[in-house]
């Protein structure tokens, strides 16, 4: 099977005969194409890879060179989107995209969320503003709130341009909308701080939603909410029990990871693998907490393909969830604290 | 010693008397030789090697050592305020500050670094125990040890006053401090970021015992993986001068990477930024040739040329390599930049003929491989106990 037949598969479909051998045909194939076609990546590779160190899985790049270098494997005017990350810590990732690429990612997103919410379009609710009033032009928030979008319907924000809850509008759509599915959508912490902790919120019926977010813990962490007590307080506070939360970087959009509702872990994709890895890089075995290490198999404009990242997470198992989907299944605990750096330099 | 004609300085709830004094007063000596006996009861110190290092460096011997070479046949005495804008990330710096500050007889304002070290908070709490005795009363109130923030209006208050001001820090840091106006009369004394480097004589591997190998490892190890690399004292370059033999110097790499492997846990987090910095730098400078990773113990990254070196700097145990022919060739290298230059397989006199020679524009200090964390009261180029005095002529 070649590259553009593989990525038209179902991205469960776990069954694909020598779907592992598949898998490392595929790293090979994007191994060698961004060689080719990114002059960064081909320096570092022929740098720190050798012959003897030739496994296709370790050929990664930090997460961090995205953030300080234009990497692309295309040419400046076959650039059709350039994405921004949000950034929350200094730099943003800037990642390129060709027409094909940005394509491809939109459709494999597609079916990995319908797989878990349905491919029906429903009413979704967004906990955020309109992208429009968003300052910057295609930050991660932007992105993922428009790629998102084409899950839903009646598209409602319940922020206003400054950040004040509207009531009414809320109200208005859960008039329309409250008695069948619908799909509420937005970042973790938003979520958390717009209708968890709002205590104007009360009998409130959102019984009907699957409440679908990402994006990182950190603040909630510090106000001491767990995962489970996040889940919990949707559920007293709304009734909600379909709770879906989503993983993945700016820099491999389109293969992302959620959380099947069933088993509370995230799956891998056909698409997508990760290895968590200790601080020496040796591959650690399941159940151990280390660095994780994502490859997706769609970024073709810019090497994306395989990088490193400053999370920190466990593989469970692989192909054995009790919630019947295949993969790898994994936990993810952040990223880990820095230790404090020492030294003559400006502190950053 | 009694105060007289003393300006008070206020600051919040703090009170600073300002005097100056004879430089290695009675007062003062006692005080160090307390504050080294009071350290040495807490048996914590010795799980920080910069404590430990403290201690040691306190003892009597150098004491008295500094206090000889200080005298000359000037009478000194010392400028009145010393304001110490310590390093921020450095957690032992603010206090060799304040002793150099304290020997040249001076009263003394520190800012300590904000970020809450341990050795800091061990530091701070003997420095209290001790100015609770009565014969100390003097150092208490002309010496305060205080959290600053940079803009704030106390930092300006005292800047207005000091007499002397000692800022140590990155070069952002020390240029925006330096806007901070001092008196006209007040001079300024400045640790900006340097870099350093080390030079081996190639003919040391040669034939060289195991014992003398695994020493040398031993000390490369001390200057460099102790602060991860970061202060600026130590080394992230290495020039390895005459003809190699690759035999004998891949086992000194082995020996180094033993003791890295036994005496260094490295975190996910050190890694990364490690891994992270080598593949931006393959990037970046143009002049890299290979590359030998040691998984993430060790980066040994080789040179082409060394014209791109104030651009790198080795972190976490990253060193950057190049073979020359002869230490001559570095001098145009040697720029102001450079702090200090560690040297094995070299003779002392072969450094000082090196440095009269060549008309250097940088380095300030020439050590034996193993002692770039060594303090001393000459740093960056000053003697730093005379620049915080003043000679008064007697006719």
């Amino acid at each position: 099977m070649n590259y553009k037949n593989f990525i038209k598969q179902n991205p469960f479909n776990f069954e694909i005969k020598d779907l592992k051998l598949i898998q490392k045909k595929m790293i090979e194939y994007l191994n060698n194409h961004h060689y080719k076609k990114c002059i960064e990546y081909k320096k570092i590779i022929k740098m720190i890879y050798d012959k003897k160190n030739s496994n296709l899985f370790n050929k990664m790049l930090p997460i961090n060179l995205f953030k300080n270098f234009e990497l692309k494997s295309i040419s400046n005017d076959q650039v059709f989107k350039v994405m921004l990350s949000s950034g929350t810590s200094g730099l943003q990732s800037k990642i390129f995209l060709d027409k094909n690429n940005a394509l491809k990612q939109k459709i494999i997103l597609h079916k990995i969320v319908s797989e878990y919410i349905g491919s029906e379009r429903l009413p979704m609710l967004i906990i955020d503003k309109n992208p429009k009033y968003l300052k910057n032009e295609m930050t991660a928030k932007e992105a993922a709130i428009v790629g998102f979008s084409i899950f839903g319907k009646d598209h409602t924000y319940l922020l206003d341009e400054y950040n004040n809850i509207c009531s009414a509008t809320l109200n208005n759509f859960l008039e329309r909308h409250q008695k069948k599915k619908f799909l509420i959508f937005g970042f973790t912490s938003q979520i958390f701080e717009h209708l968890i902790e709002k205590k104007f919120f009360k009998n409130i019926d959102m019984k009907n939603a699957i409440c679908l977010h990402g994006g990182g813990w950190k603040k909630i962490e510090k106000k001491k909410i767990s995962k489970i007590l996040f889940k919990k307080k949707l559920l007293n506070k709304f009734g909600i029990d379909k709770v879906i939360n989503y993983y993945g970087l700016i820099e491999q959009t389109g293969s992302i990871f959620l959380e099947s509702p069933k088993c509370g872990y995230f799956h891998t994709s056909i698409f997508s693998n990760i290895i968590v890895r200790d601080p020496m890089f040796n591959v650690l075995k399941n159940n151990k907490k280390g660095l994780v290490q994502l490859i997706s198999i769609l970024p073709t404009s810019y090497p994306g393909h395989n990088i490193l990242t400053e999370d920190l997470g466990e593989i469970v198992g692989e192909n054995d969830c009790i919630c019947g989907k295949g993969g790898k299944y994994f936990l993810i605990h952040g990223r880990e604290k820095k230790s404090e750096i020492r030294g003559c330099s400006d502190a950053l | 010693m009694t105060l007289y004609n003393t300006k008070i300085l206020n600051l919040d709830n703090h009170t600073v008397y300002k005097q100056a004094f004879k430089p290695f007063n009675k007062i003062s000596l006692n005080f160090i030789e307390d504050l080294r006996t009071e350290l040495k009861k807490n048996k914590k110190i010795y799980e920080y090697p910069e404590l430990a290092y403290f201690i040691f460096w306190l003892r009597k011997s150098k004491i008295k050592k500094i206090s000889d070479d200080f005298k000359d046949k000037n009478l000194r005495h010392g400028r009145g305020l010393v304001f110490h804008v310590s390093s921020s990330n450095l957690p032992t710096n603010f206090i060799y500050s304040f002793i150099f500050g304290l020997l040249s007889g001076n009263s003394n304002i520190v800012k300590i670094p904000s970020i809450s070290f341990p050795e800091k908070e061990i530091l701070i709490s003997a420095i209290d125990t001790i100015l609770k005795k009565k014969k100390y009363d003097l150092i208490k109130k002309t010496n305060l040890f205080i959290n600053l923030e940079r803009n704030s209006e106390n930092f300006f208050k005292i800047s207005k006053h000091c007499d002397a001001r000692v800022i140590w820090g990155g070069d952002n840091s020390v240029k925006s401090i330096r806007n901070i106006p001092i008196k006209p009369r007040s001079i300024e004394l400045v640790f900006p970021d340097r870099y350093s480097f080390c030079i081996i004589k190639s003919s040391f591997f040669y034939n060289q015992h195991k014992k003398k190998l695994e020493l040398a490892a031993e000390k490369l190890f001390r200057d460099t993986y102790n602060l991860s690399q970061l202060a600026c004292n130590s080394p992230h370059f290495i020039f390895i001068a005459g003809k190699i033999k690759q035999k004998n110097l891949s086992l000194f790499w082995q020996y180094f990477l033993k003791i890295i492997k036994k005496k260094v846990k490295f975190e996910n987090f050190n890694s990364f930024e490690k891994f992270n910095e080598l593949t931006s730098n393959i990037i970046k400078i143009n002049s890299i040739s290979s590359i030998d990773r040691f998984e993430n113990y060790l980066y040994l990254v080789n040179l082409d040329s060394i014209d791109e070196i104030e651009q790198i700097r080795g972190k976490n145990g990253t060193f950057y390599v190049k073979k020359k022919k002869k230490i001559n060739e570095l001098k145009k290298y040697i720029t102001e930049k450079c702090q200090t230059i560690t040297y094995l397989g070299f003779s002392k006199n072969e450094m000082l003929e090196f440095v009269k020679k060549n008309n250097l524009n940088g380095v300030d200090r020439i050590v034996p491989i193993g002692q770039a964390m060594d303090i001393d009261v000459i740093w960056d180029g000053y003697e730093t106990l005379k620049h915080l005095s003043r000679v008064i002529t007697v006719d």
